[in-house]
């Protein structure tokens, strides 16, 4: 590094490669900017946690773990299930190839796009200036006019027992494995917990969950994740609510249960406690960007955090879910060209890929009673559902909530628990942002027998307790 | 403990919005009541605005360079003091020192959810009000975001209230026809600036200063301006101009020939009352103003700001000359009143200290003249039937034809040359 070296001169900088980072590289591109992104790991990171260790990596093993107990499942339908086997190396070829696959097609994107991605470590050092020192230990002065943070987040460790790599385990890790552990501890039952906890299970792990919540999803309405709690039961799963981790020991942990102390056996830990934003080695203070509490950038509603630097994604509050990343990227890049823009999504969805599955966009009739709307609501179950009973998924606790405003039956939050939740939940997201009724819901012809009469037949069911909100007011 | 929403109060100058130059108060710090928090740039001059309450910054209603409504949210300070509960305060310049003077406000805390017509400067806010819901699509927010419609206000045409995309339009025409001052300015040309602009091409948003020179020269651009133009022999002038310098005491500052001009420029308007006048095209009204306030166009880093000599008609030379220096040093470093910048009857513009001869002086709305003055310059010139070098002063004077006309024009400029040629002739008209 010469000191006082020329900055190289740069349009638009963005940090990090994931959802967040590539979309708004794309966005900004297409608009006619010149587009530099630092990945840490370069061009082989493009894609980030979500497609590397995250999103994909695990959607791709619950997938796999589907199959194997789907043919038990059907025995009483005619099947005779044999056995089935799981060679995790192999699984982890497939998964590698088809990581590899979609990191390919975003990097080809950035190349027709013309953006130039650059590995190494930014650093701000000025409201327009930032370092990037590369794996070769160069550094690398950039003069931005903008730049947009997307840097992402990482798994918090447990401070009594932080990640070895061997034995105690980040999701990322044991999405890794080459071989799946005899039997797993995983602590935390959020989302992350529950889906690896799942899958795990169905390839034959004996699994169990510890929770300091008194309940899994905590983060969830309750009646979300009750479902949920009954199949891990079905599956052998043992949930320790209420307990935390105490420590290490030669074969297993220690738990804190309210029933007092317990020894459960585990080759492996799993933490899945939370996650933490990667902004603490980024310079941010000198460039003026002001962190909350928990270590987020604040932005306003046009993701800026200062007039030249906007963040989107997990480094921001809100969900830490790679399609909200994805969401404010052009907002972000809008923003910074002096267009107005504003991130103000009536719902974000919220999955869980577990069994069953777990959907919600928009309010909870909690979440709109605390901000003191009149609200409805009307569910319409599973046990109703034709195409639900040809999955033997009717009996699953499945059912489809559709929260209303009672003045003109507007939707505003849509809740789904069964078979496919996370593609449904889409149409519910619609339904929210176009400012939908319950009737145009209930007046849009659903194929039968599908999944996705369930929010047709909630919907009925609404206008056929409220009557028509249109009627009503003519 | 309550959250108090600061609305930019009016600081008592008569402005309608304020771009907010500095941060002082960072959110999570605290504050305490009448400590500065931000500074705001006004017309032509930075005010500072000091908190109304004990507590803590909760948020910035805007960032810096952003351009902030008067009555629009300023910031959010979380405090116990009383006032908080009572309401937000604005229009006043203090905040209500009781509650009752609060309580009856028309501003409701809604206000964080209104979104502006003021373009990019609060672009992120979203056009939905707080807690409920516009029934609009993802698109017709965009746009309406984009084109400063507050959807709130719009009525929606559409089933169960929802707002469309005509109905969007259609209010943003209806606002257009009833206020086109008003109108989204910045937000419907940042877009097209910046969809246009070329990888060389630099976009310059024009903001605080420039901004207020743009729409006070566009609104001089309706005047219908007749000019004279000569050139005055300024031998007597400099003669005068070194001796008064010669004269003068350590301790006063520098005496300037602008001083003199200004001199020569306020006694010629005490002959000539119809130039140093204001005119209301609206109420077909000319105000002949008693004293003589004129305006100096000075040019600072910035941009030009034309700080206002009061009363310069009953000022001495020294007087003026000691004025103008002190006014001209806070134009340029910004520390200069709101009220210093107001008032003008007339203006002076000394584009002559740019090396400039000849000008086109554009005349200050609601002002109906202005006088520029070129370099001195060495000119041959016909005295008594032969060629003579003398130094000229180029002057170049304008004036409102709504107002007056060229021989109007002509006798002035004859008062203002006689006064220059030979400055003797002031000391009659001295007090």
């Amino acid at each position: 590094m010469v000191v006082g070296e020329m900055p190289e001169s740069v349009d638009l900088l963005v940090v990090g490669g994931g959802p967040g980072g590539y979309t708004a590289a794309l966005h900004a591109a297409r608009a006619g900017r010149d587009v530099v992104l630092v990945d840490r790991a370069g061009a082989a990171g493009l894609g980030g946690v979500c497609l590397h260790h995250g999103c994909i990596p695990s959607k791709a093993l619950i997938e796999v773990a589907g199959r194997v107990t789907a043919a038990a499942e059907f025995e009483e339908s005619g099947l005779t299930p044999g056995s089935v086997g799981f060679d995790m190396a192999r699984f982890q070829s497939w998964k590698n190839d088809t990581v590899e696959g979609l990191r390919r097609g975003v990097d080809g994107l950035l190349g027709r796009a013309k953006v130039r991605v650059v590995a190494g470590d930014l650093r701000f050092t000025r409201p327009t200036q930032a370092v990037i020192e590369t794996p070769e230990g160069q550094a690398t002065f950039l003069e931005f006019a903008h730049a947009v943070v997307a840097t992402g987040s990482r798994p918090v460790d447990l401070p009594d027992m932080p990640r070895d790599g061997e034995r105690v385990l980040d999701s990322a890790d044991l999405l890794a494995l080459t071989s799946l552990p005899d039997s797993l501890v995983v602590v935390g039952g959020g989302y992350i917990g529950v889906e690896l906890s799942t899958a795990c299970a169905k390839l034959g792990s004996r699994v169990t969950i510890v929770e300091a919540d008194e309940r899994l999803l905590p983060a969830m309405d309750a009646k979300l994740s009750r479902p949920l709690g009954s199949r891990l039961e079905a599956l052998g799963i043992e949930v320790l609510t209420d307990s935390t981790v105490d420590g290490l020991d030669a074969d297993g942990v220690l738990v804190h249960t309210p029933d007092g102390p317990r020894h459960v056996e585990a080759a492996t830990v799993v933490t899945a406690v939370g996650r933490r934003p990667n902004t603490d080695s980024l310079g941010l203070d000198t460039a003026d960007v002001k962190l909350d509490d928990a270590g987020r950038i604040e932005v306003g509603d046009d993701r800026r955090a200062t007039p030249t630097i906007a963040a989107i994604g997990d480094v921001t509050s809100g969900h830490a879910l790679a399609h909200k990343a994805t969401a404010e990227a052009a907002v972000a890049v809008d923003a910074l060209a002096g267009r107005p823009a504003a991130f103000a999504p009536q719902g974000v969805p919220a999955v869980v890929f577990g069994d069953p599955e777990v959907a919600s966009a928009g309010l909870s009739t909690a979440e709109a009673g605390a901000r003191g709307m009149d609200v409805g609501s009307v569910t319409f179950p599973l046990t109703a559902s034709g195409r639900a009973a040809t999955m033997r998924a009717a009996t699953g606790g499945g059912f489809a909530e559709l929260v209303y405003e009672r003045g003109d039956g507007g939707v505003v939050g849509v809740h789904l628990v069964g078979p496919h939740a996370s593609e449904l939940i889409g149409e519910g997201v619609l339904a929210i942002e176009m400012g939908a009724t319950v009737e145009d819901v209930s007046l849009s012809i659903h194929p039968h027998p599908t999944l996705s009469e369930q929010l047709y037949e909630a919907a009925h069911l609404g206008v056929s307790r409220t009557g028509s909100h249109v009627d009503a007011r003519d | 403990m309550n959250t108090y929403p600061y609305l930019l109060p009016d600081v008592g100058e008569g402005l309608g919005e304020g771009e907010i130059v500095a941060w002082r108060v960072a959110p999570g710090d605290e504050v305490s009541r009448d400590q500065i928090i931000a500074e705001i740039q006004t017309d032509k001059s930075v005010v500072e605005i000091p908190s109304p309450v004990d507590g803590v910054l909760r948020r910035h209603g805007a960032a810096e360079g952003e351009v902030v409504p008067v009555g629009e949210l300023l910031a959010e300070i979380d405090t116990d003091d009383a006032l908080a509960g009572a309401g937000p305060a604005a229009g006043d310049s203090e905040p209500p020192a009781t509650a009752d003077g609060a309580a009856g406000g028309p501003e409701a805390p809604a206000s964080e959810a209104r979104p502006s017509r003021d373009g990019p400067g609060k672009a992120g806010r979203a056009p939905i009000s707080g807690d409920g819901r516009v029934r609009a699509s993802p698109s017709t927010r965009k746009y309406a975001l984009a084109h400063g419609v507050d959807l709130a206000s719009v009525e929606g045409s559409g089933p169960g209230g929802r707002v469309t995309l005509e109905d969007v339009k259609r209010a943003e025409a209806a606002a257009t026809e009833t206020a086109p001052e008003e109108r989204p300015a910045p937000a419907s040309t940042a877009p097209a600036v910046a969809a246009e602009s070329s990888a060389e091409d630099e976009v310059v948003a024009v903001r605080g200063l420039r901004r207020q020179i743009a729409r006070s020269m566009t609104a001089s651009a309706s005047i219908p301006t007749i000019y004279d133009w000569r050139d005055v022999d300024a031998t007597e002038l400099l003669r005068t101009h070194e001796a008064l310098r010669a004269n003068a005491r350590e301790d006063e500052p520098r005496l300037t020939l602008l001083s003199l001009v200004v001199k020569a420029v306020t006694t010629a308007l005490g002959q000539h009352r119809r130039f140093n006048a204001t005119y209301d095209p609206d109420r077909e009204e000319i105000i002949r103003h008693g004293s003589c306030n004129v305006g100096l166009a000075t040019a600072t880093p910035e941009g030009l700001i034309v700080p206002v000599l009061a009363e310069a008609d009953r000022r001495s030379i020294g007087e003026i000359g000691t004025e103008i220096e002190r006014l001209a040093a806070a134009a340029r470093d910004r520390s200069i009143e709101v009220a210093e910048t107001r008032s003008g009857t007339v203006t002076v513009s000394n584009y002559g200290s740019f090396g400039a001869r000849y000008g086109n002086p554009i005349i200050r709305a609601p002002e109906v003249a202005i006088v520029g003055v070129g370099r001195v310059y060495d000119g041959v010139v016909a005295v008594d039937g032969q060629p003579a070098v003398r130094p000229l002063l180029p002057l170049a004077v304008g004036t409102d034809h709504r107002v007056n006309d060229g021989d109007h024009l002509a006798a002035f400029c004859a008062t203002l040359e006689a006064y220059l040629v030979d400055p003797r002739l002031l000391l009659s008209r001295v007090r």
